[in-house]
């Protein structure tokens, strides 16, 4: 009569696989609006994003000799970055981009789980440091849904097009130039429904950080005398930043008074940048610096933690 | 990994996501689309009106676009119930001072090639040397005038724009009418209205009023399909004929054949007789300066003299204000002396100036061109003759309108009647203006 | 509305998946579900509590009958005696390993298939009896907290007593995935509980009883309210609380409790009774007193859900010291090939290998047949799951990682000591990774230092008139702390 381990012997349903799964269909709406508003190149370009991260993050973690959970996260991960990138973006400009995400990003930093910043956040902004020209070339959703030269020579111009021309239900519906996902907002918060329905996510960073965006905008406003918060939030792509980059538990800290604060701080920065620059400068760069701050914020609160202990043993 | 229970789960609400997403994108287009056409329309007519005021504009989808290398969109400008006014041709050439690019907005009329504006496109990267009171002087000088464009020094003594190759002399502007006097066997009365502008046929117009004032127009009853002709509708043909007629600038080019049909204009089939016969008319008494009030006034009092009674007392007038009398039953009334049939103008004038063979050598100016003359598209204007070249690749035959340019300054106006005759020889293939 | 007070319960913990969930279904199952089980032997060891062993009392060979004592607590110990739940022949005294780690002599009976029960099992004609009456048939009937926690009965009312508790908790906030046990017991013996609530709190000296149960349980909420307007005239100035929770585990730990109903966190060392003045028994120990009252029978049964991976639950009622493998050959419909066998349930039990040898114990109240599923682990996501359900506000994957690292300074110094090993980090871990196992580990080596509060001295004064319960000596005994105590229980009328 001998035991063999202790409990518990059942686990949730929610594994990482369930997860992953769960954001991966919460994409859907935004893909359904970049497919039907871009056509062919957006699907290729989306398919492209994610399969290559899938096969350079197997391929990492074999060359590592590691064990790749394989758990959709990195599909989900090649997904967003295509979300964020420019509909006439090239596939090499975007290989480029995944590749880095991948590569040097996540598997360079310890793989699945150990990664502290983004990755399709990072590989975004590195394919805006290197290829500034190609963030211009924003073209208007439903024209050239057949086009496909674009993935091989990339925007065939600037679309000088100002966001005042547009009506408001045509910004809410997402049809203004824009990154391949982060136009609708009704898309993007049907994904963040579907992902509160699930029940996978918690969102005390992106309410917060959504929240305290609004405030510092609304009190731009009343401080400018324009009323410009309802249209920057729905243009600039802070709900699809909320909605799908932080709420990657992998890079924030996803709960409690910290989080809240990660939000606030991201917020501000948003807010900041928002004076100085525009597009996807203002999506990719605050959630990395979160990141960032997500590994301070815990040694900080270890160590303080540890600290008060000490005192109170102390004491007693 | 996922139980069953879940691949199942995830697969449904894959689809039915997919599903639900598609439909509201769907909903979402149909409910702004509206929104996004005015929103369009919008940009449009901000961009447009200072070329060509139009109710609407639409992208031209021609693959004619891309062989065209200058020419990267055309619009078509509409008015309100979808008629077409006139094209927007966006134009980009270089600047040969500078070599950078300078885009340019060209608006063309639909019925008279006329340039009705030229400015700046509103994405000009305003890197060329060309400024904007200098495409405003080029402006100044073409507005109104038919395209394609050619430029050089004008002699004074000689300065008229009447001079375009086919265009008849001896016009006067104004609006001029003639009518058959006698019915046709259907009781059609034919009649042509026509627009002359610088002595140039702007509009011409060609229908016919039945003497049964219930019966619609010939026109309208042809689009109604009462009235029928073989091949195209009459109204078709018509309006094909009145602007090969504004084409061509005079009827006899219109080659009539002695059967009164014509093989040179694509679509017409009808027997063109009675139109030539009332557009030299029409020409005619725009050379003696008998204009269509003065037409139907002449008529009027023909009428009343004829029936010893006002005329409008006889009914005679149709809801147009036409004068529907056939005079067949009265051949006396236009017989002149010696048996010469007489029309309106000579009834009432007594006028018998003929004025078919005008003299034209008074007031035509010629143009030499020259290809080695310093002017870098080979023109030179001069009081004696033209020499046949070519200006942007349009012969000189074609060549509408000279202007004066931008006193010194050719490199610039050069470029900017570039941009005109590249809208030229757009439209030109475009619209089949030639045929 | 449910009348009664709401607690909104502590806000961590976890209530387990919809598709785990399968406590409708066995509800509607209720009927021909609750069976008894006759196996055809038993292993009865002589430690199934918190405590000293006891000492066997037969010998091989000797023939015994249903409640009858088969182990005795030695004079000075704390301990409580075992009875036979099956007539037959001793035919082992042996040692056996249980699955908890613990060695303990056992005795094997051989069943003669007949039900002969010992003579001092019998109807006890007159239930207004005195509060040290009551405690001395729960001490002899072997009582202890069946919800697992297995701390002698006779312990916690002493304990009670000297503390001077002003309420007791009826605890039927049984949570656990697949376990059914208590739910079904007080849906068909609602009588009883009610009954052994009062006879307890009559032993404890209090008038106030508190039922804890989840708002959900409609059914038993009913059953528990309809046995206190049908038993309403047989006791008075006893005040019966209803207090709903919010179904979530594990909603029926003491600390949970302390901290949802009197907002109290209980620390090492610390219970109930000193820090809250109340003490809690388990459902299924109150309706053991009864029967032990009513009735005179020991703790020879108890009620043992037995589920496997289907959601299917069969919940019957069986002998204590019933081997496993013969609790899922009697009940229809569960696979005895079943690759993993849990002796327990499924967050707090352990896995065995021997279900031919292991029994089940007075605190088991459930066994799950599962079948062979190695979930792969993940590395760990940093989503802090672990961090949002543990009941105690532990940081399981620091903790996880400080302890697997060496750095168990640090795990100190975060509370690794806390932990109770409730496997709800462990459940909720998208990664599989077995966090419970780990942290509760290490937390369970620093606490056999430490100190149990039902170890102090002053618990131990019942231990000094320990007795067998048999015909002979439950008038002396009953005789005895007559003349101690004045408190009787308020049965009158009561016809066993």
């Amino acid at each position: 009569m001998n035991s063999r381990r202790q409990a518990p012997f059942i686990h949730t349903e929610k594994n990482t696989v369930y997860i992953s799964a769960a954001h991966l269909l919460a994409l859907i709406p935004v893909m359904a609006v970049a497919i039907v508003y871009y056509g062919l190149r957006a699907l290729i370009l989306i398919g492209f994003c994610a399969v290559l991260f899938e096969l350079a993050d197997e391929l990492c973690s074999y060359v590592r000799g590691v064990h790749k959970a394989r758990d959709l996260n990195s599909i989900v991960y090649g997904i967003v970055l295509a979300l964020l990138l420019p509909p006439d973006t090239p596939l090499y400009i975007a290989a480029i981009g995944v590749l880095f995400a991948s590569v040097v990003c996540r598997q360079i930093s310890g793989g699945r789980g150990s990664a502290f910043l983004n990755p399709a956040a990072a590989g975004r902004l590195l394919i805006r440091i290197l290829f500034a020209s190609n963030e211009g070339a924003l073209a208007m959703p439903g024209e050239g849904r057949t086009y496909l030269r674009s993935l091989v020579h990339g925007s065939s111009g600037f679309e000088g097009v100002s966001l005042s021309e547009f009506y408001r239900a045509e910004l809410l519906t997402g049809r203004f130039p824009s990154f391949l996902g982060t136009s609708c907002a009704v898309m993007i918060l049907a994904g963040l429904v579907y992902l509160l329905a699930k029940r996978i996510c918690r969102f005390y960073l992106p309410l917060s950080y959504i929240g305290m965006l609004t405030v510092l905008l609304f009190i731009k406003d009343v401080y400018t005398g324009t009323s410009q918060t309802g249209v920057f939030l729905i243009t600039s792509g802070v709900l699809f930043t909320g909605v799908y980059l932080l709420t990657d538990e992998e890079t924030i800290i996803p709960f409690g008074s910290v989080s809240i604060f990660q939000g606030f701080m991201c917020s501000a920065l948003t807010f900041l940048m928002s004076f100085k620059t525009t597009g996807i400068d203002l999506l990719v760069i605050p959630v990395l610096l979160t990141g960032v701050m997500t590994g301070v914020l815990n040694y900080i609160v270890i160590t303080f933690r540890v600290s008060e202990e000490e005192k109170l043993r102390v004491k007693s | 990994m996922l139980s069953r229970d879940n691949v199942i789960r995830f697969t449904v609400e894959a689809v039915l996501l997919a599903i639900g997403s598609f439909l509201l994108i769907v909903l979402g287009i149909i409910g702004t689309n509206g929104l996004e056409r005015a929103r369009v329309q919008e940009g449009y007519r901000r961009e447009f009106t200072a070329v060509l005021a139009a109710d609407m504009y639409q992208p031209v989808q021609s693959d004619l676009i891309e062989g065209y290398s200058g020419v990267t969109e055309v619009y078509e400008g509409l008015d309100s119930i979808g008629n077409p006014l006139g094209f927007v041709v966006k134009v980009q050439v270089t600047d040969h001072s500078t070599g950078n690019p300078i885009r340019l907005l060209v608006g063309v009329d639909y019925n008279t090639a006329q340039l009705t504006g030229l400015v700046r496109a509103s994405d000009d990267p305003r890197t060329s040397a060309i400024s904007d009171e200098q495409v405003a002087t080029i402006l100044e000088q073409t507005i109104g005038q038919q395209i394609p464009v050619a430029y050089g020094v004008t002699d004074e003594n000689t300065a008229s724009d009447d001079v375009t190759t086919g265009r008849l002399p001896g016009l006067n502007d104004g609006i001029y009418y003639a009518q058959t006097l006698s019915a046709d066997r259907s009781g059609y009365i034919d009649y042509v209205e026509m627009s002359i502008e610088n002595g140039v046929i702007t509009t011409v117009q060609w229908d016919a009023f039945n003497t049964d004032m219930n019966i619609k127009n010939r026109r309208e009853s042809s689009l109604d399909g009462v009235y029928e002709v073989q091949g195209l509708n009459w109204a078709s043909q018509s309006y094909i004929l009145c602007h090969a007629l504004m084409d061509v600038q005079n009827p006899d080019l219109l080659a009539m054949k002695s059967d009164g049909t014509t093989d040179i204009i694509d679509g017409v089939t009808v027997n063109i007789r009675t139109f030539v016969n009332l557009c030299i008319e029409c020409i005619e008494n725009s050379r003696a300066g008998f204009d269509k009030d003065m037409y139907n006034a002449g008529l009027q009092e023909i009428i009343d003299e004829l029936f010893e009674a006002d005329y409008e007392s006889l009914g005679v007038v149709n809801d147009d204000g036409n004068i529907v009398f056939s005079f067949e039953g009265y051949p006396g009334v236009f017989l002149g002396p010696e048996g010469v049939r007489l029309n309106v103008r000579q009834k009432i004038t007594g006028d018998m100036t003929d004025y078919s063979d005008f003299d034209s050598s008074e007031a035509e100016l010629s143009v030499e061109v020259s290809g080695n003359s310093g002017n870098e598209d080979g023109v030179r204007v001069s009081d004696t003759s033209f020499e046949q070249d070519s200006i942007d690749g349009i012969p000189m035959t074609e060549i509408n309108t000279y202007i004066e340019g931008i006193e010194g300054q050719l490199r610039q106006t050069s470029d900017i009647v570039t941009a005109v005759n590249t809208a030229y020889r757009f439209l030109k293939d475009y619209l089949h203006w030639m045929a | 509305m449910l009348q009664g007070r709401h607690v909104y319960s502590f806000y961590k913990g976890f209530h387990s998946d919809n598709a785990l969930d399968f406590s409708k279904r066995s509800s509607s199952d209720r009927d021909v579900m609750l069976e008894r089980i006759y196996p055809r032997r038993i292993i009865l060891p002589m430690c199934q509590h918190r405590g000293d062993p006891c000492v066997p009392v037969v010998k091989v060979g000797e023939t015994v009958t249903i409640g009858q004592c088969v182990g005795a607590p030695a004079p000075g110990t704390m301990a409580v005696p075992v009875h036979s739940g099956i007539s037959g022949e001793v035919t082992a005294i042996k040692p056996v390993v249980l699955p908890d780690g613990r060695t303990s002599l056992a005795v094997f009976i051989e069943g003669n298939r007949k039900r002969t029960f010992h003579p001092s099992v019998r109807p006890r004609n007159n239930v207004n009896v005195s509060a040290a009456t009551v405690m001395g048939i729960i001490r002899d009937a072997g009582i202890v907290g069946m919800g697992g926690e297995g701390i002698p009965t006779i312990v916690k009312l002493n304990r009670a007593r000297r503390l001077k508790v002003k309420e007791i908790l009826v605890n039927c906030l049984q949570s656990e995935p697949y376990a059914e046990s208590d739910h079904l017991m007080i849906g068909e013996y609602a009588d009883h509980v009610i009954m052994g609530a009062v006879a307890m709190a009559g032993a404890c000296g209090v008038r106030i009883i508190n039922i804890l149960i989840s708002k959900d349980r409609k059914y038993e909420i009913t059953a528990l309210r309809s046995a206190m307007e049908r038993s309403f005239s047989m006791y008075s100035g006893y005040a019966f609380n209803f207090v709903y929770l919010k179904p979530r585990f594990p909603q029926g730990y003491y600390r949970m409790v302390a901290r949802a109903l009197y907002e109290v966190n209980l620390e090492e060392g610390e219970s109930l009774e000193q820090r809250c003045r109340a003490v809690m028994f388990n459902c299924s120990t109150v309706y053991a007193c009864w029967n032990a009252i009513s009735e005179s029978m020991p703790l020879t049964s108890r009620v043992i859900s037995i589920s496997n991976e289907d959601g299917l639950v069969h919940n019957v009622i069986a002998p204590i010291g019933t081997p496993v493998s013969e609790l899922y050959d009697n009940v229809n419909g569960v696979s005895s090939t079943s690759k993993r066998i849990i002796w327990g349930n499924l967050m707090t039990g352990i896995e065995i290998d021997d279900p031919e040898n292991t029994p089940i114990l007075k605190t088991t109240s459930g066994i799950c047949l599962l079948t062979h599923h190695i979930e792969t682990v993940a590395p760990c996501t940093g989503c802090e799951r672990c961090v949002d359900v543990c009941p105690l506000c532990l940081e399981p994957d620091k903790l996880y990682r400080m302890i697997r690292d060496g750095n168990q300074k640090t795990a100190d110094k975060f509370n690794a000591g806390r932990c109770i090993s409730c496997g709800a980090c462990s459940y909720i871990c998208p990664s599989n990774i077995d966090l419970a196992t780990v942290v509760g580990g290490y937390a369970s080596a620093l606490r056999g230092t430490g100190s149990f509060p039902y170890n102090s001295v002053g618990d131990t004064q019942w231990t000094d008139d320990v007795s067998l319960l048999s015909a002979d000596q439950v008038k002396v005994t009953e005789s005895k702390h007559k003349s101690a105590d004045e408190i009787t229980l308020p049965f009158k009328g009561w016809d066993a």
